[in-house]
């Protein structure tokens, strides 16, 4: 019976709500399959693990990972370093978009601005964040400051090109009901071109809100003394690398919540802004 | 007839591939509804382009209410063939539009706007952003966004052209209904005959490279207008005729075999 239904899944289904008994297991069956991934990723670490490829110190099972997790939410250091780099996370990616749209927007509106911005932007880019690790101590000192510079750069690219690019992008149409209407200068920013350009600009920040979560860990293993980077460095130094991958865990399954999170609005989102027809009259 | 709302004055239009627009004269008065009729690359966009203020001719004139026409402006309102509702704005959002650039109250423009989407049939839509609608409700929707700021001229750039038939149908006859009620001056560009013989009081039939004035049509039927009867259908064949589709052996008033498209 399973292994019809295995086997039933694995044909692409015509499209259509599911009407019979067999259609609904397969549904069910494709509802299951993200969460198989999931429970063969587990299972090729466990079995690695488990293989005496390498010891329990190189590579910790799952399991022991988990006992570690209980371990350090037992003794209440968990939270405050989750709740750390949370902090440094949403004020640095916060400060990234907010000079990011901005910037976007005056760049997007001014060709010739852009022009000479872009060069700079595109050489900027590729320099990966974590470089400016040791010019960030310098200027900003040890703390929390370089870890959040770090995150900013990561989230300020994305966001910024994000923006140009939406704001190139806006219909003209618009602007020329715009312009026939009377809109003045001043009011075509706010009314038209925002509006138009913020279902793009969304998606940028989607973007930039990955990038942000990635480099987070690489800012705060650099110099924080508290968050989940930090917890993998102080880990290691004491060789509990069954912390360091309860750390790594929570790192990935928190930035695939905050993902899914920024994924959910977006969509919300698209549905006022008339760009994903789900409710029909 | 009153003094012409739109007076073009051999009016050139050259861009680098040739003259989109070559000399071309043109007297509309006020209230009256005028079709551009031709094939494509005849100029018809590229006209109410200049008349609506976005483009301006190389030479010649265009005029308004006597006064040249510097850019766009409310007196003169678009009407597009993609609708260009916002998609971010209700459908009464949309009709706001002009009334709240203008600086018009909250309550003042929302009475306006509901006023013309009962006009348009969409009163109950106010609350429903544009891709909750058909298209044919998205074109009544421009049309209410439109009238609403009362403009003296609207210019439709083949305003159904993307409709089905039916809905294209309904929509003329909504639009020659408004037209009458309201009395506006209107520039209607269509490649579609039977929507030109329909609505218009003339049809200019235009010719392509260089966009040009083939002839003047006056269509003297009575409004109402009924798409089914002899002289309806008599016209429709001669406006077919001038643009070339010739049926030999086709006796005028028994054409139903027109075919739908031209050349």
């Amino acid at each position: 019976m399973s292994a019809e239904a295995v086997t039933a899944a694995r044909p692409p289904t015509p499209a259509g709500p599911p009407t019979d008994a067999r259609s609904l297991l397969v549904a069910a069956a494709r509802r299951l399959l993200p969460f198989a991934g999931l429970a063969l990723l587990v299972l090729v670490w466990h079995l690695l693990a488990a293989s005496g490829l390498y010891t329990s110190e190189q590579l910790p099972a799952p399991l022991d990972a988990l006992r570690a997790s209980r371990e350090v939410w037992r003794d209440g250091s968990l939270l405050p370093h989750v709740g750390a780099s949370l902090a440094r996370f949403a004020s640095a990616y916060l400060a990234a978009v907010a000079v990011a749209v901005p910037l976007g927007l005056l760049f997007g509106l001014r060709p010739s601005l852009w022009k000479a911005a872009d060069p700079v932007i595109q050489v900027l880019r590729p320099i990966s964040p974590v470089a400016w690790f040791p010019l960030a101590v310098l200027w900003l000192g040890i703390g929390n400051l370089p870890a959040i510079a770090i995150i900013f750069v990561a989230a300020f690219y994305p966001a910024l090109l994000a923006t140009v690019s939406a704001v190139h992008r806006v219909d003209p149409v618009y602007l020329r009901v715009a312009r026939n209407f009377g809109t003045r200068d001043h009011q075509l920013l706010l009314k038209v071109i925002v509006p138009a350009a913020f279902p793009q600009i969304a998606m940028g920040l989607r973007l930039a809100v990955g990038a942000a979560w990635v480099y987070l860990v690489a800012g705060e293993m650099l110099g924080a003394r508290s968050g989940l980077g930090f917890l993998i460095v102080d880990a290691r130094n004491f060789l509990r690398t069954d912390l360091i991958l309860m750390a790594m865990a929570l790192v990935g399954a928190i930035g695939f919540v905050i993902d899914r999170g920024v994924a959910f609005l977006e969509r919300r989102l698209d549905a006022r802004w008339g760009l994903a027809p789900e409710e029909h009259p | 007839m009153s003094a012409a709302a739109i007076s073009i004055e051999q009016a050139t239009r050259r861009y680098r591939g040739g003259d989109a627009l070559l000399d071309f004269s043109l007297e509309v008065p006020a209230g009256e509804f005028v079709c551009l009729l031709g094939p494509s690359g005849c100029g018809k966009t590229t006209l109410l382009n200049l008349v609506a203020g976005f483009d301006r001719p190389t030479s010649g004139r265009v005029l308004v209410q006597g006064r040249p026409v510097e850019g766009p402006d409310p007196s003169r309102i678009c009407i597009f063939q993609s609708y260009a509702l916002y998609p971010w704005r209700t459908v009464l959002g949309n009709v706001e539009y002009g009334l709240e650039v203008r600086g018009v109250s909250r309550p003042q423009r929302r009475a306006v706007a509901e006023e013309y989407l009962r006009l348009v049939g969409l009163e109950g839509f106010s609350r429903h952003h544009p891709h909750q609608l058909s298209g044919g409700m998205q074109q009544r929707v421009a049309l209410a966004r439109a009238l609403a700021v009362d403009p003296e001229s609207l210019l439709m750039d083949e305003p159904f052209g993307a409709l089905d038939a039916l809905t294209r149908i309904r929509l003329q006859d909504e639009v020659a209904r408004i037209a009458r009620a309201r009395s506006k001056t209107i520039l209607f560009v269509t490649h579609d005959v039977e929507e030109s013989v329909f609505l218009a009081d003339r049809i200019v039939v235009m010719a392509p490279s260089p966009g040009r004035i083939q002839r003047i049509i006056e269509v003297p039927l009575k409004r109402p207008r009924c798409r089914t009867n002899d002289g309806f259908i008599a016209l429709r064949a001669e406006v077919l005729h001038e643009l070339g589709v010739v049926h030999p052996g086709e006796p005028l008033r028994t054409s139903h075999h027109l075919p739908e498209s031209m050349p």
